[in-house]
Parts: C-alpha cells; sequence; structure tokens
C-alpha cells in the first residue's frame, strides 16, 4: 500500500468516529466552572461600574471643592462682581462729588450708576473705608496716553458735551453714605494745574486729560481718602479709562517707568486661596518578590513541589502615574495607572532513562566466503535523556491604584502614609514552567492566569521634601501583597516589598 | 435543538444549550484529543479544556465556517499547548533503522478505529502530533513547522518515520493475529 493510499484509509477510518464518552459526567465536571465563569463576568461588570462611580465621585468632589458657592448666593461676589460689571461704565467722581460745583460740569456721571450701586455695596464700604494712594505722574507719560483713553461720544469715557445729569447732592450735603454711593470704581487719570489748551496730547477726546496729571486708583476709595490735593480745587476733570485704553497704557509703560501704584492696579485680584489642589504624582519602585504557592488538592502535591523547585522569585519593578486631588488638611486621594513586572527564574534539569525493545539486528553472520548475514530481531534500546533548562519567566499586571493618604508638613519636610487597593486589569505571564506531568509548558500558551480584574492591597510609608512651593518629592517604602493570581489548583500569590520614589507638582 | 439553537443558547449562556453542545459535539472531540493525548485521561483533560474555551470564545464565533472545524481546531490547539514541544529534538535521530514495512492493502477493513487510535496513541509524543496534524487534519509541513516551532524538514522526516513506524505497529499486530 502507498503511502497516499494508506494516509486516506486512516483518515477514513478515523475522520468521523466517535469516541465512547460519559458525556454526564463531563458535563458535572464543566458545569461548576461555567457556573464561576458567569459569576466572575458579572463581578467584572461591577468591579468596573465601582471604579467608574469611585472616579466620578472624586471628580465631582473636586469640582466641589475647587468652586466651594456659586457667586450669585455669596453677598461679598455679588458685590465684586457687580463692581466688576459697572467698571467700564462708572465714572470717577469721588473727589467730583466734593467739589461738585466745577467738576460736574465738564463731567458726566450716568444717574442711574448711582441708583445702581448695590445696598450691599455701600455698606460695606461705608462700614471700611479705605485709604487709596495718589501718586503723580510724568508729564511724559500723560503725553503717551493713547488716543483712545477718551473718545467723543464714547459711551464708557467722558463726554464733556454730554448734559450733566444732577444725580449726586451738593458737596457739603454729603453724607459718608451718600459719598460711598458715588463712589468710581474704576481706573482714573487726572492732571491737575495744567492749563486748558497746554495739554501734550491735542485730541479732542483727550481734552480733558490734558488738565490732569495724577493717577489715581479711586476704586475702593472712599471720599475720606481723597488726598487733600484733589480736594482743593486744582482739580478739573476725571477722566476714566476704557479697558482698552487701559491696556494700551500698560503696553506703553515700561515696568521702570510704571509708578507704584501701578502693580497694584495691574496686579490681578488674589484669588482665594483653593481648599484642594490637584495633584499629580509619577512614581517608580523597584524591590523584591516574595512568592507564596500552595495547592488545593492533595493530589496536585508532587506537581506543586516541582514547581516550587523550578521557580525563584527575583525582583519587581512598577512605574505608574497618578493623578488626585490634595486637601490643606494634608489628606490626598489619588488615582492612575500603573505597571508592574515581576521576574522569575525558572530552573530545571531532569534525567531519565527509557527502554524499549525494537527491530534490529541481533546477529551478524560471516561465513567462509566472506558474506554478512544478519539475523533480525528484537532488540532492546535504552536512552538516556538529559535536560538542563534555565529561562526567566515574567508576570506583567496593569493595575488602576485606589490611594488614599495624609502627610504632614513641616517645612520642606513632609511626612505621611498612604494605602489604597490596586484594581488590576490586566495579567499576562510569559515563561516556562512545569506542567502537572512535570512537562516544560510556555506559560503565554496556558490559560492557568486570571485575564480578569483583581485586588491587590498597597500601604507605605513616605517622606517627603519640597523642591519648591509646588514640588515635593517623597520617597518611602511600600509593600503590595497580590492575591491568588492563577485558576490551576494552585494558589499563586505575591508579597512585593520595595522602595517607591515619586514626584508630586500640585497646581 | 438545530446548531444554530445551540450556539445562540450558548452565546447567551444558557446551560441547557451548553449540555446539548457537551452531549452532541464531546464524542466527536474527543476524539481528536485521544490522538493527540498519551492516554486516555491525557484526552480526558484536553477535552475539558478545550470546551472550557469553546465556551469562552463562542460569544465571539461567527458562523463563516464549519461549526465542528472551529471547535477541533481548539481541540487540536489545546492539545498542542499541553504537550511539550521538546520532544522533537530529543526524538530525532532515532528509528533510522525502520524500513517500509508490508501493509496488506485490506488492513483497514481489519483493523477497527478503536484498535488504530491504541496504535496512534503507541507512537512517540512528537510523532503523533505531526502525524495527526498531517494525516488527519491536513496542516501542510509550513503551518505544522510554524505550530510546533520547528523546521519543516524535520516535520517531513518525522512524518515519514511516524508513518513507517505505524505501518510497522500494524504489521506487527497482524503477525500476532496469525
Amino acid at each position: 500500500m502507498n503511502e497516499q493510499n494508506f494516509d486516506n484509509k486512516l483518515r477514513d477510518s478515523l475522520g468521523d468516529y466517535r469516541s465512547k464518552l460519559d458525556t454526564g459526567a463531563l458535563w458535572e465536571q464543566l458545569e461548576p466552572q461555567l457556573a464561576a465563569d458567569k459569576k466572575r463576568r458579572r463581578g467584572i461588570f461591577w468591579w468596573w461600574s465601582g471604579a467608574g462611580a469611585l472616579l466620578a465621585l472624586g471628580a465631582w468632589a473636586w469640582f466641589a471643592l475647587q468652586n466651594p458657592k456659586s457667586v450669585s448666593s455669596s453677598p461679598d461676589r455679588t458685590v465684586e462682581s457687580q463692581t466688576v460689571t459697572q467698571l467700564p461704565e462708572t465714572v470717577a467722581t469721588a473727589q467730583g462729588t466734593q467739589s461738585a460745583a466745577h467738576t460736574m460740569s465738564e463731567t458726566t456721571t450716568p444717574a442711574n450708576q448711582v441708583e445702581e450701586t448695590p445696598e450691599t455695596e455701600k455698606e460695606a464700604i461705608g462700614a471700611k473705608p479705605k485709604q487709596t494712594p495718589v501718586v503723580e505722574m510724568p508729564e511724559q507719560l500723560v503725553s503717551k496716553l493713547p488716543k483712545s483713553a477718551s473718545k467723543p461720544g464714547s459711551k464708557r469715557n467722558l463726554n464733556p458735551t454730554t448734559p450733566l445729569k444732577q444725580s449726586t447732592p451738593p458737596a457739603s450735603n454729603q453724607t459718608p453714605a451718600n459719598l460711598t454711593a458715588s463712589r468710581p470704581t474704576n481706573p482714573v487719570v487726572m492732571a491737575p494745574g495744567l492749563p486748558s489748551d497746554a495739554g501734550a496730547v491735542q485730541e479732542p477726546g483727550f481734552a480733558q486729560q490734558q488738565k490732569t496729571n495724577t493717577i489715581a486708583q479711586l476704586e475702593n476709595a472712599p471720599i475720606s481718602g481723597v488726598s487733600s490735593s484733589m480736594v482743593a480745587g486744582e482739580t478739573q476733570a476725571i477722566a476714566p479709562l476704557s479697558p482698552l485704553a487701559w491696556l494700551e497704557l500698560k503696553s506703553l509703560l515700561t515696568t521702570d517707568q510704571m509708578p507704584p501704584v501701578l502693580p497694584v492696579m495691574l496686579a490681578k485680584p488674589e484669588k482665594k486661596a483653593a481648599k484642594t489642589d490637584l495633584l499629580i504624582r509619577p512614581n517608580f519602585e523597584i524591590g523584591y518578590t516574595f512568592k507564596m504557592m500552595d495547592r488545593e488538592y492533595a493530589d496536585s502535591l508532587p506537581a506543586l513541589q516541582a514547581r516550587l523547585g523550578s521557580e525563584e522569585a527575583l525582583e519587581y519593578l512598577h512605574g505608574n502615574l497618578l493623578l488626585g486631588a490634595r486637601h490643606r488638611t494634608g489628606w490626598y486621594a489619588l488615582t492612575g495607572l500603573g505597571y508592574t513586572r515581576i521576574t522569575e527564574r525558572f530552573s530545571f534539569n531532569t534525567e531519565r532513562t527509557e527502554r524499549d525493545s525494537v527491530d534490529g539486528i541481533t546477529e551478524i553472520y560471516i561465513n567462509a566466503q566472506g558474506d554478512s548475514i544478519f539475523t533480525e530481531g528484537l532488540v532492546q534500546r535504552t536512552r538516556h535523556i538529559s535536560y538542563r533548562k534555565r529561562t526567566y519567566s515574567s508576570y506583567t499586571l496593569l493595575d488602576v491604584p485606589l490611594i488614599a493618604g495624609y502627610d504632614w508638613e513641616k517645612g520642606r519636610w513632609s511626612y505621611g502614609a498612604e494605602a489604597g487597593i490596586f484594581l488590576n486589569i490586566s495579567l499576562k505571564a510569559k515563561g516556562d514552567a512545569l506542567d502537572r506531568y512535570s512537562d516544560f509548558v510556555r506559560l503565554e500558551d496556558t490559560d492557568w492566569f486570571k485575564p480578569r480584574i483583581g485586588i491587590s492591597y498597597y500601604g507605605s510609608l513616605r517622606i517627603g521634601y519640597a523642591l519648591d512651593d509646588k514640588t515635593r518629592i517623597s520617597l518611602g517604602p511600600t509593600f503590595r501583597y497580590v492575591p491568588n493570581v492563577t485558576e490551576t489548583n494552585y494558589t499563586q500569590r505575591y508579597g512585593l516589598l520595595g522602595l517607591n520614589i515619586g514626584i508630586a507638582r500640585r497646581f | 435543538m438545530t446548531e444554530h439553537e445551540i450556539i445562540r443558547g450558548c452565546k447567551q449562556g444558557v446551560s441547557v444549550y451548553q449540555r446539548e453542545l457537551v452531549e452532541r459535539y464531546s464524542p466527536m472531540l474527543f476524539t481528536v484529543a485521544r490522538r493527540y493525548g498519551r492516554d486516555r485521561h491525557a484526552a480526558e483533560d484536553i477535552l475539558q479544556d478545550a470546551l472550557l474555551k469553546v465556551f469562552r470564545a463562542i460569544p465571539k464565533y461567527e458562523p463563516t465556517g464549519s461549526f465542528e472545524a472551529w471547535m477541533r481546531r481548539i481541540v487540536v490547539t489545546t492539545a498542542l499547548q499541553s504537550l511539550d514541544k521538546g520532544w522533537h529534538q530529543r526524538e530525532s535521530g532515532n528509528l533510522d533503522y525502520a524500513e517500509e514495512p508490508i501493509v496488506p492493502p485490506d488492513i483497514f477493513s481489519q483493523l477497527g478505529a478503536e484498535e488504530l487510535l491504541q496504535l496512534i496513541a503507541k507512537l512517540p509524543e512528537g510523532f503523533r502530533q505531526i502525524f495527526n496534524l498531517h494525516i488527519i487534519e491536513q496542516y501542510p509541513h509550513t503551518e505544522i513547522a510554524v505550530m510546533l516551532g520547528i523546521t519543516e524538514s524535520t516535520s517531513r522526516s518525522q512524518l515519514t518515520r511516524a508513518r513507517r513506524l505505524l505501518q510497522s505497529m500494524i504489521a506487527e499486530r497482524e503477525k500476532i493475529k496469525i
């Protein structure tokens, strides 16, 4: 029979053959494992849902801590908010109200501004007056004032042709409350003492600035704080700057030309110190791995001993990028993504002897003519097999850490502790091991390890040093316990003891 | 219960359909596992692992080809993963003495499938894998070489040796019967 016929006959004989099998017993073995699979899938769903909810809660908490109250609900904020919105439209009349007789004839103050000033603002300002410094402005700077500083007809600037609306009572009748009601809320340029036709800027719209040479920040300045020189009657005009004009003025002034008040004026209003800072912290960790293996069934003891004798845990590396929030009390919460790689050495030496009988030459007879005559029969064949293998295996884990901690800052140094869990979202094994028959098996070809989510437990002590007010380097010993990672008859657990270093940056 | 219904039920994880799949297809799949396993016990383990893989992978199964062929392939892959690849190196160089034995043309009518399976199980592990993959599953040598991590020439030479060894075992069995 040739090879082709032999192959075809063999294929025909075995192709559709169905071996006898107790399918009921097989199903009984499979059913619990399938049920466990189903339960595990449900577990994964709940884990992800829980992690998602936790992240959403963390995000919400962080935003809530960053913005503790809405603007509209705070009286203080209301004042600030209205002041800001009225800024371009409010005309500086602080001193004008003192000398209303001659100031009012040249300035326009929309009457409704006084009426619009909120009561809360009046009370606040009236109750606690502040003095604002008045700074003399060099004449050369006055000459550089932009054309847009005061344009005729501009809604936001002085218009000498606009009829005056008598919105404020005479100066002599001013009460503190009334005075504060007309308090200007924007930067003002004033030039007292100059004749009306002697200004450096000849633009028609800038006529009033020709009479001014003083820059005063009148925002938050009550009448009681106005300089006596301003009240002395020298001030003939008050010109507010539109935001655009103010920006142009800023661009013209160099730092050393800037009058001392300007940095204050230009400075952004200082924010309230946030209760919670955003924190970002990359970490690197290296350490020693403790491997713990045990068996679930008594009959797997020899195989377990074979694995224990052939596998040795070495070091591990871990890196992660954490993001979170830190409360000023010292408590913080972090989450992110982490990568862990555990290295093991697999070494196995074996020797065995196999004996069987095969066909062979049992006797060679050489006759008188010199011909060789072979006698064939069964001969014993002995094979000595020696095998030595030494490779390195690795287990890689992808984790989502959920960490909470506290640190106590003392000067540049800080001391703290943190703990949490790592949600394992991926586990890959690569390398060699012995299977239950003590044969070599590639770990990546097996389904021993759980591709599903798992939990490991983490704790660390930390000591930190501030590099600057936002950056802090910290390091400390860490311990992590990784529960069973296999789906075999063994349990395979790890303890990771290492040193972690991280750099935290606050925002 | 049709094959389509079984697949749909298994995709939904309904245990009635899963059980039906096991009862209907596992004898056929067990034959495949036996050809690769060293004994019946090993074949049962292979089958059990393979069926778990079938149930885990079935949600992704798309009925573009034969469902049976898809499951057979999973059994073969599982069997190969559970076997030792080092055998190919250790077993090469042996059995050079074997000449092509004379196998009577009607031998397969006398030999049952069960006896053939028992003889195949006696083949050395590496030979058995290549023999099954090429003769029964009809994989080309190029693919076998990739699957087992060996060269194509090794696959060819070991197949020749495996075939001769099996033929000699069949011939020997016939001698004993006579």
